[in-house]
Parts: C-alpha cells; sequence; structure tokens
C-alpha cells in the first residue's frame, strides 16, 4: 500500500494540475477568456514549458473517466422523442458534412505540396470536431436544451462512428500484426453489430431493467448516484469489448437513465464530477503538446485552421440550410464545428505509428488542434453577438435558409412562486397558492413527494446546486418560500434571495435557527410551533376551554 | 478503466445493500471491499495495487477535506464552553480507557497509546449523515454533537502529528505540532478574512467555486508537505478554511459529488487492504468495541446533562457519538506505514471501525434513547397534589411550545401538569413550581395519577402521534377535550378519527404566510 510521502506522484499532479487551472480560469475571466482555453494554456505551462509533468497512466484514466461522463450527461438528456428527431438529421448531416471536408480538407492539404497519403490524413484531421469541447462550452453557455445543441451532437456522434470506421481500417493496416481483409471484415462486423446490440440493451434497460431500482433508491442520492455511475462504465466496458469508443458507450448509457423520471437531478449530480475530470483532461491535452515542430509547420497550420474555422462550417451551414432548418440554427451548429477533434490526434499518431506519415504531420495536426480549439471556444461562446452581426449584414441570405425560428419549446419562468421542499407544510402552501391562481413551481428530491400537486410545476431536484437556482428561475421569482428542515440549506436560499433581491419565506424550524435567518435578512419566518399556539387557542376558544 | 468499473460495482452492491438494510453505506463499502480481495485471492486474479493505492490517496485527501468543510465552528456559538467540556472529557477518559484496556491486554506503550487514540474519536461522516437523515442537525444536541466532532477531529489531527513523529523525540513532535498550529492559524485567517471577502468580490460560478476549493485543498497540502506534516493535516485545515458560510454552501453541491464518488472507491480500497486479524485479536476487537459504547454512552449522556442538555438530548448524543472515527483509520494508516504499528493492529482497529459505524443506527434508534431515559433516577416532587385538581389542564409533552401553553393556561387561571419523561425537563418545571409527573404520556398510570378524567382539557405534543391514541381511549367516554398537535396529514386525519381535536400546525402556518403575502407581496 502507498502511503510514503515519495509515493504521492497522483496527488502531486493532480496539485500541479488543478492549482494551474484555477490561476489561468481566474486570469482568464479577467479578459473573457473561455475556460477551456484556459485549461489547455494551464497543460502547455505544466508540460511543454515547464516540464513539470509528464502524462502516465493514471492521467489518461482521468481523462478517460472525464470523456465517459461527460457524454454519459449528453446522453441524459436526450429522451426517445428527442432522438427520434434527431436520428435523420445525424444520418443526412453526419454523412455529407464527413464526405465533404473530408474530400475538401484532402485537397487543400494536397495543394499545400503534401503527399497524397499525408493529405488524406490531415483530410482526416479537419473533418472531425471535437465532441469534448463543444459541448463542455455549449454547456457553459447553458444551451444543451437548445435545438442547435442536439443538432451538434447528433453530427459530432455520427462522426464518432465514422472515425471507430477509420480506425479499425488503421489498425488494421499498421498493428502490430497487420489484419488480413476478412479479420477486417470480422472488426467491422463487431463494431456495428456491437453498436445495434448496445443500442438494444439501452431500449430494453430504459424500458424493463432500470425503473424499478432507481425508482426504490429515488430517496438515497447518493445510492442513486453510485448506480447511475455504475451503469455507465458497464455499458462502457461492453462497448469496449465490441471495439467501440468510450464515447459510444457512455452516451448509449446516458440514453437508458435518461427515460427516467430522476435524469435530471442526476444530470446535475453528476455535473461537478464530469467537470473535475474534464478539466483535467484538458490540461492533459496541453501537456501533450509538442511545441519543438511548431516553429517548422506554422504556415501549413495557418491555412488548414482557416479551412477548419471558416469551410467546415460552411459546409454545414449550407447542408442544413438546405434541409430547412433556420438560419440561426444553421449558424449555431456551425460554428460549433468549427475545431479539429481529440480524435484526430489518435488518428494521427496512429498514422505515424504505421509510418504513413511522419512526425511533421502529427505536430502539424497538434498546432492546428490548439489555433482552432482556442479560436473556437471565442466563437462558439459568443456565437449569439456573433450572429447578430451576420445577420445585420444579411451575408447570410445568401445561403437561402429558412427566415423562420425552428419550433423549440423553451421554458422562461418569471415572476413565479417557488416552494421548496413537498412535506405537509410545503404541499400546504403549494394548495393554497394554486388556489389563488399563483403559477406555482414545486421542488422536491423525492419524485413521490412531488405527485398529485394539481396545476403548480415541478421539479426534481436539489436547490444546493448553482444549476438548479438557475433553471427554476430564483431571480425572477415573485416569492421563495422553503418549507425544507435542513438548516445549510435554507441559508443558502436565503443568502441567494438576499443577492438576487427576491422576498423569501423560510421554515424556521426552531427557535435556534431563527437568529441566523434573520441575519441573512429573511423576509418571512414561517414557525409551525409558534402559528400552532396561536392555532391552539383559537381552538380552545372555540371549544370553550377559554373565554373569550 | 475494468479497474474502475470493478470497484464502481462493488460501491453499487454496498450502497444497495446499506439501503436495504438502513445501515450506514462505509462499513458496507469496507466490507464489500473485503469480499472482493477474498473473491480475487480465491480466483487468482491480480488485484491492481496501483489503482486501490491511487483511490486510497484521492479518497484520503477527500475525505479529510470535506471533513473539515462541514464543520463550521458558527455551529458552536452560544454552545463553545458545553462542547469544549463534553468533547475534551469524552477524548480524554475514552482514550486513557482505550490505553488503559489495551495495556491490561498486554499491547506494548506505542501500540495502546494508537489505540487509545483510535477509540477516543467519533466519525464526523457517519453523525453528520445520520443527523441530516434524521433531520437533527439543528436540534440542540445536533449542535452539541457537530461541536463535539470539531474538536476531537481538531485533537486527532494533532495527535496523529504527535505520534508520527514521535520516533524522532518528544522535541521534534512538539515542534512538528507547532508548526501544525500554526498552519491551522493561517486556516483561520483564511476563514475569517479571506474565503468573505472573495465571496463578496468575485461572482463565481460551480466550476471556478469548485477549481478554487480543491485548488485551497492543493495548496495547504502542499504547504503541509513543505511543512514535513502528514497531507492530510493540510486538507483538514483546507476544508475548515472554506468552512465559513456561505462558501461552505457555495462548494456544498459541487464537492458533494465528488466526494461521494473518491469516497465510495477508497473505504472500497480499504476494505480491500483489509486482512482478517486472528484468534486473540478477533476477542479484543470485541472488549474495545463494548468498552468503546459503554464509556462513550455512560460519559457523554452525564455530562452533556451536567452542562445543561435535557435528558433525551444527552442520551442521544451519547448514543450518537459511540463509535470510531474515519480518522481512527488514517491515524491506523499512517501508523502502519511509518512501521510504528502492525497491519494485523490495523485490520483491527479497522474492525473496531466497521463495527461500531455499523451498530450506530442500530443503538441510536429512539427505542433504546427511551430504553436508557427509564433508567434514570426519577423526581417525585412535582407529583405531589396531582390527583385533587379538578378542571385542570394536563399536557402530554412539554415540547417547543410548552412554554407558551403554560402561560396561556395560567393567564386564564386553570392550573396545569406536565407530564413528560425527561428528567432534566421536570427538574426544571420543579423548579418553577409547576406541577409535573416524570413519565410517558401514554401511560394509563401517570394518566389516572394526573386526575385526566377529571380535567378540563388535555394537550398532547408527543413527539408520535399516535401514542396520544391511549390518552384518547382513556379519556373516550369523558368530557375532558382532548387537543392533539399534528403536522401531517395523516396525522390530522387519525386524531380526528379517534376523537380528537387537532391543532393542524401546517396548515396554520401556511395560512399565516399566505395573509402575510397577500398583504405584503400581492401587488
Amino acid at each position: 500500500m502507498k502511503m510514503a510521502a515519495d509515493d504521492y506522484q497522483l496527488l502531486l499532479h493532480l496539485g500541479f494540475i488543478v492549482i494551474t487551472a484555477a490561476t489561468f480560469a481566474f486570469l482568464g475571466k479577467l479578459i473573457r477568456m473561455p475556460t477551456i482555453v484556459g485549461y489547455i494554456l494551464a497543460g502547455v505551462v505544466l508540460g511543454p514549458l515547464l516540464k513539470l509533468i509528464e502524462i502516465d497512466d493514471s492521467l489518461d484514466l482521468i481523462s478517460e473517466l472525464g470523456i465517459a461522463l461527460l457524454l454519459f450527461l449528453v446522453g441524459l438528456e436526450l429522451s426517445f422523442e428527442k432522438i427520434k428527431d434527431l436520428g435523420r438529421v445525424a444520418l443526412i448531416l453526419g454523412g455529407c458534412q464527413v464526405l465533404l471536408t473530408a474530400i475538401g480538407g484532402t485537397l487543400v492539404a494536397y495543394s499545400m505540396g503534401f503527399g497524397f497519403i499525408e493529405a488524406i490524413f490531415l483530410g482526416g484531421t479537419v473533418t472531425f470536431s471535437s465532441t469534448v469541447v463543444v459541448i463542455k462550452l455549449l454547456d457553459q453557455k447553458g444551451v444543451m436544451n437548445r435545438l442547435y445543441a442536439r443538432i451538434s451532437v447528433a453530427l459530432f456522434l455520427a462522426q464518432d462512428i465514422v472515425v471507430i470506421g477509420a480506425l479499425t481500417v488503421l489498425t488494421g493496416f499498421g498493428g502490430s500484426e497487420p489484419l488480413t481483409p476478412m479479420e477486417m471484415a470480422i472488426n467491422f462486423s463487431q463494431a456495428f453489430g456491437g453498436m445495434a446490440l448496445l443500442l438494444t440493451l439501452a431500449l430494453i434497460a430504459a424500458r424493463y431493467l432500470l425503473p424499478k431500482p432507481f425508482a426504490w433508491a429515488a430517496r438515497s442520492p447518493d445510492t442513486v448516484f453510485i448506480w447511475a455511475l455504475c451503469w455507465c462504465f458497464l455499458v462502457v466496458m461492453l462497448a469496449h469489448q465490441f471495439h467501440l469508443s468510450v464515447e459510444i458507450g457512455a452516451f448509449l448509457a446516458g440514453i437508458a437513465i435518461a427515460q427516467l423520471p430522476i435524469h435530471e437531478d442526476l444530470h446535475r449530480r453528476l455535473h461537478p464530477l464530469m467537470a473535475f475530470f474534464i478539466a483535467v483532461f484538458l490540461v492533459t491535452l496541453g501537456i501533450k503538446m509538442d511545441l519543438s515542430s511548431f516553429s517548422r509547420v506554422w504556415p501549413a497550420a495557418l491555412g488548414l485552421s482557416a479551412f477548419v474555422l471558416l469551410i467546415k462550417p460552411l459546409i454545414v451551414f449550407n447542408i442544413l440550410a438546405r434541409i430547412r432548418f433556420s438560419e440561426y440554427t444553421a449558424f449555431q451548429t456551425a460554428v460549433a464545428t468549427g475545431q479539429v477533434s481529440e480524435f484526430a490526434f489518435i488518428l494521427l499518431a496512429l498514422g505515424a505509428t504505421t509510418g504513413l506519415i511522419g512526425a511533421d504531420i502529427v505536430a502539424l495536426g497538434g498546432l492546428v488542434g490548439i489555433i482552432t480549439i482556442a479560436l473556437s471556444s471565442y466563437l462558439i461562446i459568443h456565437s449569439e453577438a456573433l450572429y447578430r452581426l451576420f445577420a445585420r449584414t444579411g451575408v447570410l441570405r445568401i445561403f437561402r435558409a429558412k427566415q423562420e425560428d425552428d419550433v423549440e419549446t423553451l421554458l422562461h419562468r418569471k415572476a413565479h412562486s417557488i416552494v421548496i421542499g413537498m412535506n405537509a407544510l410545503g404541499r400546504e402552501i403549494v394548495q393554497q397558492l394554486t388556489e389563488r391562481g399563483e403559477r406555482v413551481l414545486a421542488i422536491d428530491t423525492d419524485p413521490n413527494k412531488l405527485e398529485g400537486l394539481g396545476t403548480a410545476d415541478i421539479l426534481i431536484g436539489n436547490v444546493e446546486y448553482q444549476s438548479v437556482v438557475e433553471e427554476i428561475g430564483l431571480r425572477e421569482a415573485k416569492i421563495v418560500v422553503s418549507a425544507l428542515q435542513i438548516e445549510d440549506t435554507n441559508h443558502m436560499l436565503a443568502y441567494r434571495c438576499r443577492s438576487a433581491g427576491v422576498p423569501c419565506a423560510i421554515h424556521a424550524f426552531d427557535v435556534s435557527v431563527v437568529d441566523d435567518l434573520l441575519d441573512l435578512d429573511t423576509t418571512y419566518l414561517m414557525m409551525p410551533a409558534a402559528d400552532g399556539v396561536v392555532q391552539q387557542r383559537k381552538l380552545m376558544q372555540q371549544e370553550g376551554v377559554f373565554e373569550r | 478503466m475494468s479497474g474502475v468499473c470493478i470497484l464502481l460495482i462493488a460501491a453499487a452492491v454496498a450502497f444497495g445493500l446499506a439501503k436495504l438494510l438502513r445501515l450506514p453505506s462505509i462499513p458496507l463499502l469496507m466490507l464489500v471491499g473485503a469480499v472482493l480481495h477474498e473473491l480475487a485471492n480465491i480466483w487468482e486474479v491480480e488485484v491492481p495495487e496501483d489503482l486501490l493505492g491511487e483511490m486510497m490517496e484521492i479518497g484520503l485527501a477527500m475525505l479529510v477535506f470535506t471533513a473539515g468543510v462541514d464543520l463550521s465552528p458558527r455551529r458552536m456559538l452560544g454552545r463553545t464552553r458545553a462542547i469544549i467540556t463534553v468533547a475534551t472529557v469524552q477524548f480524554c477518559i475514552l482514550g486513557l480507557a482505550g490505553g488503559i484496556t489495551a495495556w491490561a491486554l498486554g499491547y506494548d506503550l506505542t501500540t495502546a497509546l494508537y489505540l487509545g487514540c483510535a477509540l477516543s474519536a467519533s466519525s464526523t461522516l457517519v453523525v453528520v449523515r445520520h443527523l441530516q437523515r434524521r433531520r437533527q442537525m439543528f436540534e440542540p444536541f445536533g449542535r452539541l454533537v457537530l461541536g463535539v466532532l470539531l474538536v476531537q477531529d481538531l485533537c486527532i489531527i494533532l495527535i496523529m502529528v504527535a505520534l508520527l513523529k514521535a520516533p524522532g523525540g518528544a522535541l521534534e513532535s512538539f515542534f512538528a505540532v507547532t508548526r501544525a498550529i500554526g498552519l491551522g492559524c493561517v486556516a483561520i485567517g483564511i476563514h475569517r478574512w479571506f474565503v468573505p471577502w472573495i465571496t463578496r468580490r468575485l461572482k463565481l460560478d460551480d466550476e471556478e467555486l469548485m477549481l478554487g476549493a480543491l485548488g485551497i485543498l492543493f495548496i495547504f497540502s502542499g504547504f503541509a508537505y513543505l511543512l514535513k506534516l502528514p497531507f492530510l493535516v493540510g486538507a483538514f485545515f483546507a476544508g475548515f478554511s472554506i468552512s465559513a458560510f456561505p462558501m461552505n454552501g457555495l462548494v456544498r453541491g459541487m464537492l458533494g459529488s465528488l466526494s461521494s464518488f473518491f469516497l465510495a472507491l477508497f473505504f472500497i480500497a480499504v476494505g480491500a487492504s483489509l486482512t482478517l486479524p486472528q484468534g486473540d485479536m478477533l476477542w479484543h476487537s470485541l472488549i474495545f468495541i463494548v468498552v468503546l459504547i459503554i464509556v462513550t454512552v455512560g460519559l457523554v449522556s452525564t455530562i452533556s446533562e451536567i452542562v445543561g442538555y435535557s435528558t433525551r438530548a444527552s442520551i442521544e448524543s451519547g448514543l450518537l457519538l459511540s463509535q470510531t472515527s474515519e480518522f481512527s483509520l488514517l491515524l491506523a494508516l499512517s501508523g502502519m506505514a511509518s512501521g510504528q504499528i502492525s497491519s494485523d493492529l490495523f485490520s483491527m482497529i479497522a474492525i473496531i471501525t466497521v463495527s461500531t459505524m455499523t451498530l450506530t443506527p442500530l443503538i441510536s434508534r429512539e427505542k433504546i434513547a427511551w430504553g436508557l431515559m427509564k433508567l434514570h433516577p426519577r423526581y417525585r416532587r412535582g407529583e405531589v397534589d396531582c390527583e385533587n385538581l379538578h378542571g385542570h389542564a394536563v399536557l402530554l409533552g412539554y415540547g417547543r411550545a410548552g412554554r407558551q401553553t403554560l402561560q396561556a393556561f395560567k393567564e386564564h387561571g386553570i392550573p396545569t401538569i406536565v407530564i413528560d419523561d425527561d428528567a432534566a425537563v421536570i427538574r426544571a418545571l420543579i423548579e418553577n413550581g409547576i406541577h409535573c409527573i416524570q413519565g410517558e404520556g401514554s401511560n394509563k398510570r401517570l394518566l389516572a395519577r394526573a386526575n385526566c378524567r377529571e380535567a378540563k382539557v388535555v394537550i398532547c405534543s408527543m413527539r408520535r402521534t399516535r401514542d396520544s391514541k391511549t390518552a384518547l381511549d382513556y379519556l373516550r367516554k369523558y368530557p375532558t377535550k382532548v387537543f392533539i398537535r399534528t403536522f401531517e396529514p395523516a396525522e390530522t386525519e387519525f386524531v380526528s378519527a379517534s376523537g380528537g381535536i387537532p391543532i393542524e400546525t401546517a396548515q396554520a402556518s401556511a395560512h399565516t404566510m399566505i395573509e402575510w403575502l397577500d398583504v405584503n407581496l400581492r401587488k
């Protein structure tokens, strides 16, 4: 067992990574730099510049866990209805985009003077977009429920399937023992048969296997949390058996859980874990950068980066415009595709291993990766302003995209009453408020307690999470009522309400909690014990115990 | 990846069992870890030592860090003297009892010291989760217990430093403890000034908060390393430094997921590293468990009542604190790593920890607390003349509203008798000259002694509404009106169906709040 101080290698690495990433994230905040860029820069500082960290198996494992969790969370947001909608788009958009970009990229590279095989590899490099980077940024923007975010995810997953095919072919060409065409065919059928099998498993699990156990454990958040993780990694392992990527396994595992009522709460609980692992992954991306060859390859890198940042989005925009998506949706999706994928690095590394390309091509791919990920992060974060700018000039009209907005149900809560904690007090307040025609949002972590609340909106969740606070529209609420008997959560609610200038009524279930709540400027204290005494007095007068 | 997957499957099984058996998850995680290790031996599968070691590294850091975040000193406000008295007495006497028992069982001085220290602290993780589940964090005894845990954790951290440096001599131990206290002072400074300042100045999102909190963890751990202290000392003080409100609340959601994940894997890894102690050591474990439970319950109950807590709260505190801490495991791990104790002794401490943690929900049940309350000496002075009262009021259970209710009856000139099973409450009532009977309000003999059938009114504020059934049955054919406080609709229905008059506190409170809303916010 490792207990001596010198053995704490992983902790030491994580320490450097977290402290540097936090420093860059805070500094980045000052110049409005996307955190993702900050993380990669932190990695460049820790790796190529200071050489403090070298990537080992443990950091690779953490990165892989992060990628799995990210895709699991993406799957968690997709109900079967949403998947049905996106299947067609994924097929058309994925097929056309991959084909056109790969051809375009190859031609560009060839015209720059690279050999044919090298041009094919570079064409492949610029074709795929980074699922991890884009989803992270869209998530940071809080737009994962928007149509363009879902289309982007569908496109990236279609790309993943193509990547799996490409990797299978490359492994066949250049592994330690090259595969025969027959073996390659077997690998292909294994991969695609496995995918079909996993999809079927996800469907069966969503309907028959998962609902009962998860409903049973619903009141124990830690159990649900660990079970969901266990399910995710089980499916990932199964996917691995079929030579499928971690991403596809995790995504399918997420889809199965997405059909359960607790999926939203689970998403919030898993999010911090994913954020931590993905931060480590992005820093390790920076650490892995080989800066020494960059001085030789930068002109070609600039050319290919321009292709990725301009031509690839144009291709996507054009395809989406032709399949009748609105200009807005097409633009936002197109902007999201303007970078290369981490898969490209694997593809190039495999190419180098097989001897098909040289080390300079790998370095070139890395530099294109840094440039496009960094720039597209800014573009994605500021895509709304960018769209307004382009829309004003009218330049987008030449693509003849639909001008009317796509049909999207976006929930925007305003002037509503939020009631948290569906115990007897909470339910009574919800009932009395709805009877008075108020728009009420009832929140609890237990789905069972949210049943039978009439016309009130309901949300399963824990208000300790900032994401829940944003989702419930606390800042625009008329009043926030907490019937909870959890002191810390009530303190946080009072604090958040004071910061947002929203009145709040908090359950002061014991005299000992009153002072702290008053210090937090709680607008109204609900004290059932004291109110009960008043009620008791009234009842005694009614019953003739006390004279009036 | 497959290693993590197997650990997660084991954790999933442990959590499922914990839910099914209503036991804390920590001992079950360790048990499942031990079973996993045995299965690996049977099937001759290679155990991924590196992965287990790494999970233990990160898990240790998260464990100590989150314990620090949970222990805000603000909870101690107004109770500092009581908390320090209870914590110090329990820590010292229990440590002494553990040490003497170890010495009597033939262990050498260093081992006896380790065993004494391991026994002296209670588990923050188990107790906090137990209090959260039973919604008792806010109750006076909940605050007492949390304060005691904070003091104990601090003590055990400092003792761990001293013990680890002991081979270098007393002076080295002293300087190491001084350095640890210095690091603690830095944490207090950050807790009091830096964290509130940063909370006011910067509006950080969830991810930045998490990175910031983890950054502080690693910075403190780094400082601890530079000061030649165990990194756990740094991790604990890092947690403490951000335990000030509102920072602790802001990061709790983010750190909660991380700690749930890593702690689950940590305890599985600890379980997998255990070896089953043989022969004598099993007996010794049992002896230590018995000593721990008897001494803790007796000692904490007595001291808590002396410093002013009710009998029930004192007994519940004693029951709740009667387990060893996760810090005991850390102490044993550190001792084993430094070669001061054997792996067998580490396993024995782990078994004591697993067993006492498993026993906690069983022995801290209400039924046991009530049983122990009956062992308390009775006070009979308040019972004088109770049987001669007529047209009086009887309060079954003093409850939270007891004082106001007594005041209301006094204003209307109605004499009152209180029946309550808490000796400390009865003692206070006797001092105020109020008629009172010590015992349960559901006891017919006591209802007769309070002359309930001749009473004008009976008010039930007992913890369980169903306990009032006896009073309702007893007074069914008599004109005495029986009022019963209820919170849940099911309780109200039960009372109405049984012939009582429910005082619906939740409904009353909701109604009052809506009235306030109408007046103040309707526009």
